[in-house]
């Protein structure tokens, strides 16, 4: 690259772009999942014929399926999706760790165990918002745990140590509460959904998750700047006008309200957070603020393509969607830690 | 102006002026409170008594932006925890002007070009931090202190680990930027090179100024024996005596 001439091509030069093209082909290959989940399934469809089905006012069987349970499934992984890569890749970008996964770090642990007890209670059945509800109240009190220990002092190492024993802890806690359960129909019922789904799920579900999501979406995607500059050290961000207390508060917030409400209608759907910012980092230059909504449809992208991996007819029945992105994402944690990328 | 941190008073007594213009150098033992004076005046350390004021403008009620457009802070240990390339790490320099890395204005651009030309990284823009020298590194984070066009420049110890030519290389740029028309305060333990580039010494021992004044002042045998207890020969093997009388 020659620098010889001055003027705005040049200064353009010093600076790539904001790629804009990496999250336009993120896109279509989530439009292009989006209408598969809607015709893959144990009926599978023309797409030629969904605009017909989804507009249809009469009950035919098909337009029910297509309206009522695949959009609202695909929705909900989209959702669900979006969430955990946002969240994954903020937590990321203020811990400054690739390790920092919402399922790794407890905060998906806490959220699950805090839902598992609205089911125990029974609370869960008093009204439809106890159970998102208890899900970000869970998951708030993970991130705010891991919080309080990066403060300036602590190691990194430390903080991902912590993480982990918060998630032993949820998830001792939520075996004890299997254990406890005298119905053996309520412990199946907390067992599977403890594995991450989401299959059966209707509009309730997404509106019960709507309103909380869009705001922990709103205060993440706004943390960009800020993010960027954390990757210079704490001191340097705040020298830069960054107010950081502000910064990890709006991350906090957002991560558990986003990643509360996933878990509180999907159940545990790990790795998603670590694999999705991993693959796209590079292709955003590393840069934290770029990652965020890039890993948004990432996410959404990885669930949605997942959640059509569960529909796989098998004799036992249907997979699971957190064991699928468990399958997927436990090797490259490993291959994560083999390389030293986890320092 | 005083800082105290867990009951102790690790800074006291600071009273000082800087003008346009002025190359100002922070001396002084380790512990001596001269991270803790920077950090001050860069706002990232609350005092406990006296005030700052910038331009007559109390520093503890500006906003962090404008705070931060005023002056830039080198930390005595530049980090990088993602392997960003060299463009966006100085122009990571711009945010205090309301930039983020996604949206630089034409101003930005030029004052992100501005800094790669005086720090000479030009052929270093396309390169990733995390394949650079520790030298070439030195000057990346000097680019993004240039690069916010501040008026005073708060430099923590940006030659320590560094070979004679970068650290030549970083002192140069640093005057240039105080040639123009800026205020620099810049913490050194090479004293022979505080006493070959700086316009003023300040000496700080246990948190508070034992010297201030021109380098032939602050940098005499008692002050030395004072602060660092090293007497009269270390002048000499130290090359200070050299750079002082090179002043004249």
């Amino acid at each position: 690259m020659t620098r010889s001439h001055a003027g705005p091509d040049a200064h353009a030069a010093d600076h790539p772009p904001p790629r804009f093209g990496l999250r336009l082909a993120l896109a279509a290959v989530l439009l292009v999942l989006f209408v598969a989940a809607l015709c893959v399934g144990t009926v599978t469809l023309n797409p030629l014929d969904l605009p017909a089905l989804l507009g249809a006012h009469e009950e035919a069987p098909l337009a029910i399926v297509v309206a009522e349970i695949r959009l609202p499934r695909a929705l909900l992984a989209v959702i669900v999706g979006a969430s955990l890569g946002l969240a994954g890749a903020a937590l990321q970008g203020l811990l400054r760790n690739p390790l920092a996964e919402p399922g790794i770090i407890g905060v998906s642990g806490m959220a699950a165990l805090a839902a598992v007890l609205t089911f125990y209670t029974g609370l869960a059945a008093a009204s439809v918002w106890i159970l998102p509800l208890g899900g970000m109240l869970g998951a708030l009190a993970a991130v705010a745990a891991l919080a309080l220990l990066s403060g300036r002092e602590t190691r990194i190492l430390t903080l991902i140590l912590a993480g982990v024993a918060i998630n032993s802890l949820a998830g001792a806690l939520t075996t004890l509460v299997l254990n406890l359960t005298s119905n053996p129909f309520a412990a199946y019922e907390i067992f599977f959904w403890l594995l991450g789904s989401l299959a059966n799920r209707s509009f309730e579900h997404v509106f019960m998750i709507a309103p909380f999501t869009v705001v922990g979406w709103w205060l993440l995607l706004r943390t960009g700047r800020g993010l960027d500059a954390l990757s210079l050290g704490e001191d340097t961000a705040a020298s830069l006008g960054i107010d950081t207390r502000r910064l990890k508060g709006r991350v906090i917030l957002g991560a558990a309200l986003s990643v509360g409400s996933a878990v509180a209608v999907s159940g545990v759907v790990g790795f998603v957070g670590l694999v999705v910012p991993h693959l796209l980092r590079p292709l955003v230059g590393h840069r934290p603020g770029a990652l965020l909504s890039a890993s948004m449809l990432g996410g959404a992208t990885l669930t949605l393509a997942a959640d059509l991996g569960t529909r796989v007819p098998l004799p036992q029945g249907e997979l699971k969607l957190g064991v699928v992105t468990a399958l997927i994402g436990a090797p490259f944690f490993l291959r994560l830690v083999l390389r030293g990328d986890a320092r | 102006m005083g800082v105290v941190r867990a009951g102790r008073a690790v800074l006291g007594g600071v009273d000082t002026a800087l003008d346009d213009g002025e190359f100002l150098g922070l001396i002084g033992p380790n512990g001596a409170g001269k991270t803790t004076l920077l950090r001050a005046l860069a706002g990232l350390e609350r005092t406990s008594s006296g005030e700052i004021l910038y331009h007559g403008e109390h520093l503890a009620t500006l906003p962090p932006a404008a705070r931060a457009r005023h002056c830039g802070y080198h930390p005595q240990a530049p980090e990088l925890h993602w392997p960003l390339d060299v463009a966006s790490i100085v122009a990571l320099g711009r945010l205090p002007h309301g930039a983020s890395l996604e949206r630089l204005a034409a101003a930005d651009h030029e004052a992100i070009h501005g800094a790669i030309e005086r720090t000479g990284l030009a052929a270093l823009v396309a390169r990733r931090g995390d394949t650079l020298s520790g030298g070439e590194l030195a000057r990346v984070h000097m680019a993004r202190l240039l690069a916010g066009e501040h008026r005073v420049l708060l430099a923590d110890e940006p030659i320590a680990n560094l070979d004679p030519r970068y650290q030549v290389e970083i002192m140069n740029v640093l005057r240039e930027h105080a040639r123009r028309g800026g205020a620099v305060i810049v913490v050194l333990h090479d004293l022979a090179i505080a006493a070959r580039y700086c316009d003023r010494l300040v000496l700080l021992d246990g948190g508070r100024v034992r010297a201030a004044g021109s380098p032939h002042e602050v940098l005499a045998a008692h002050e030395l024996m004072g602060a660092f207890g090293v007497g009269a020969d270390y002048l000499a093997m130290s090359g200070i005596a050299g750079a002082l009388a090179a002043r004249e």
